[in-house]
């Protein structure tokens, strides 16, 4: 088979380029190196060509795409499941990595190239191991022509514009943390290696960019689904994707005082890669519960060894360097940033990884959204006190503690009903109002500015959410306007009609009023696959200060008195998380183009 | 070595408040098969908890607007379930699911429907 005839060539190439980097003979190793790239790139469109012609021949195809989906949709399937991002990540590393050794192919940077291209060669064999190629023949043991005409077909959540750019992000963001981990690792093993930072300063800044954003596209697809809870549920694989962005955070602002942190910026980094194939591990191993599930995997075994190899090495090469790597006097602004943001994690960490221990007992457990929002609103106070202080001219430093004061205020005019957020909100709009008095200086009080404002969004929302259950009696109430708080809905007509596959699909036509004044109309629908059961498309009106969220399930015809129901959520402010976002991604990419000049 | 002593003691901390507070058990809710979820029902009626099953073939129906019944079955024991509130945005009657509630007499009330994972999006290799 040509694809796995790819995968092995590319294999083969980067373990000869780690040989030859061995023997020094540097010029013919970057050879292999680009091979080696080149060839598990054509591995990649291989696959994802077989997908465009719906090649059922091979099993991962088949598993899920089918014939009646949009090209692009059977192009996105290619990373539906974990033998498809394996390769994906592969070709990341390994693409970074021949990039990287052709820039720094005269300087010290070159050093690194071994270890970048170990991790390349981790994540090909583990895609090996779990190949995308294996045949329907081999897996069903059939015959050629008894290959199915049709395949089995993508999950309807999956078929959705987000998942052409939610996984290859988040991946591109996992793969990008290879590069400062190697620099880590280097500058642990050798006497001096201070350009170490410098080297890796803008993929640390691109995974951080992709990272977050691959969060945030997730989020913002996860709010348009019904059942994944909103943007955000504290679900195991997104707060593990979570935890590393929070670690490489960290990272980032040590990293700025490198001198001051000889040990802790290391760590970060080293951490941030662990917790990154931790991620990765809690995705695959089917020991948790959780909406990305993809299912136990053979993988398993050999990421968990991989994840203990790296961070025992991690942890001797660090307590190693503890006595000979002195640092400066820190200062104690960015020591206490570094450490909140790594408690941070620590708590989400926590959150995810204490269910394995009843795990072992044989007991399944889940652990609420009340641990990680009630053990992550400490420290993010503290968090953005520190940052509120940071942000402030020296000699204005010491208003800073007027803000709990303020805080005290707001618990007693209480601005929202919730007093946990009443008391938070100057903490955070005190450093938000700041940061836009300054940004005019840097880009970095873009990012800052962000952060306060997803900070704001998530608090106002999850605070003001509202949801109203209407009843409307068919056919009498058709047409007619029913009041839910400040808005209005009126249920038009009910339209059902079979979609190409032959299903039924149930739609809404509702008007939504604000007022007296129509503000939206939209058709919210309900589809009775045969295959996948139920499938509901909500309906959201957007707007810059609510959101309106109309769902629709259908309703049972038979009764003699027929009701419709129809469930709306008013969901305030969630457009200031948005910003938030646009905001932090707008902040690092302007600060790479400045660095990049 | 200062240092060290210092880095260890912090994870030590950590460790012990993470354990302390997990094991307030407030944040930790447990997931049970019917039949184990059926053994401590009297239990189960005041304490939250998610149980973990198959919907029998047949057998889910809408009582009224937005309220729905299902009996739950591990195979060795069946649970009549009455659901308030929102299908998940895929729902297949045919999938293994996992209910969060309390038991009321011996019918349990869920306020919580998810459809439990693996099946999900992946294809069964047979």
């Amino acid at each position: 088979m040509l694809g796995e005839l790819l995968l092995y060539l590319s294999l083969i190439f980067a373990l000869v380029a780690l040989i030859i980097y061995l023997k020094k003979d540097y010029n013919t190793c970057l050879l292999f190196i680009h091979a080696s790239a080149l060839t598990s790139m054509l591995a990649m469109l291989y696959l994802m060509y077989n997908f465009l012609i719906s090649n059922f021949k091979i099993f991962y195809v088949w598993q899920y795409s089918s014939t009646d989906l949009a090209w692009y949709y059977k192009l996105s399937a290619t990373w539906a499941g974990q033998e498809g991002t394996f390769l994906l990540w592969a070709c990341i590393v390994l693409a970074s990595c021949s990039y990287f050794a052709k820039k720094h192919w005269e300087d010290e940077g070159r050093e690194i190239i071994p270890l970048v291209l170990i991790v390349g060669l981790a994540f090909l064999v583990l895609t090996i191991l779990a190949s995308p190629f294996r045949t329907t023949m081999d897996v069903f043991k059939i015959p050629s022509f008894m290959v199915p005409k049709e395949g089995n077909g993508l999950n309807p959540l999956l078929i959705d514009p987000w998942m052409a750019i939610h996984p290859p992000v988040v991946f591109l963001g996992y793969a990008l943390v290879t590069i400062p981990f190697a620099s880590a690792i280097l500058y642990l093993i050798r006497k001096n290696f201070d350009s170490w930072v410098e080297i890796s300063k803008q993929w640390s800044r691109g995974a951080w960019l992709f990272l977050g954003l691959g969060i945030a596209l997730g989020g913002f697809w996860s709010y348009e689904v019904l059942g994944w809870g909103g943007y955000w549920a504290w679900d195991p694989v997104e707060t593990s994707s979570l935890v590393p962005w929070l670690v490489l955070t960290a990272y980032m602002h040590a990293s700025m005082r490198k001198q001051e942190f000889p040990i802790l910026t290391p760590a970060l980094a080293t951490f941030s890669f662990i917790l990154v194939l931790y991620a990765t591990f809690i995705t695959r191993s089917g020991l948790w519960e959780s909406v990305h599930a993809f299912g136990q995997s053979k993988s398993g075994t050999l990421l968990a060894f991989v994840l203990f190899f790296t961070l025992t090495a991690s942890v001797i090469l660090l307590l190693r360097n503890l006595s000979n790597k002195k640092g400066k006097k820190a200062s104690l602004e960015f020591f206490l940033t570094i450490m909140l943001l790594s408690v941070l994690g620590f708590v989400s960490f926590w959150g995810i990884t204490y269910p394995i221990i009843f795990k072992f007992k044989g007991v399944s457990v889940t652990i609420s959204k009340e641990f990680f929002n009630i053990w992550s609103y400490p420290f993010t106070i503290a968090l953005f006190i520190v940052l509120g202080y940071c942000l402030l001219p020296r000699e204005k430093r010491k208003f800073i503690a007027l803000v709990p004061l303020l805080a005290l205020l707001f618990v007693l005019i209480k601005p929202t009903k919730n007093m946990l957020v009443n008391f938070a909100l100057p903490f955070i709009l005190i450093p938000l109002g700041i940061s836009i008095y300054r940004l005019k200086n840097s880009s970095v009080h873009l990012i800052h500015l962000g952060a306060a404002l997803i900070l704001i969004g998530a608090m106002l929302s999850s605070v003001g959410e509202h949801t109203y259950n209407i009843n409307i009696a068919y056919p009498e109430e058709l047409g007619t306007v029913k009041e839910f708080g400040e808005h209005g809905i009126s249920l038009n007509k009910i339209q059902v009609f079979r979609d190409i596959k032959n299903n039924i699909v149930v739609q809404a036509y509702v008007d939504i009023y604000k007022g007296n004044k129509k503000i939206a109309s939209g058709t919210p629908e309900v589809i009775n696959d045969r295959k996948w059961g139920l499938v509901t498309h909500v309906y959201i009106k957007r707007g810059i200060l609510n959101d309106v969220y109309v769902i629709f399930q259908g309703f049972s015809p038979h009764q003699e008195n027929i009701i419709i129901p129809i469930t709306v959520k008013v969901v305030p402010y969630i457009t200031f998380l948005w910003m938030g976002i646009l905001l932090l991604i707008i902040g690092i990419t302007i600060k790479m183009y400045q660095d990049a000049r | 070595m200062n240092k060290l002593v210092i880095g260890g003691a912090i994870i030590l901390v950590c460790l012990a408040i993470g354990f302390k507070v997990m094991s307030s058990s407030e944040y930790v809710s447990q997931m049970k098969y019917v039949s184990e979820a059926l053994a401590e029902k009297e239990y189960y009626s005041k304490h939250e908890i998610q149980v973990y099953g198959e919907i029998v073939q047949g057998s889910f129906e809408r009582i009224a607007p937005r309220s729905y019944k299902f009996m739950l079955t591990d195979g060795n024991a069946t649970l009549e379930v009455n659901y308030v509130g929102e299908l998940p945005g895929s729902f297949n009657e045919k999938a293994r699911v996992v209910v969060v509630g309390k038991f009321q007499g011996n019918i349990f009330k869920a306020y919580k429907l998810l459809t439990k994972c693996p099946s999900k999006y992946e294809a069964k290799e047979n």
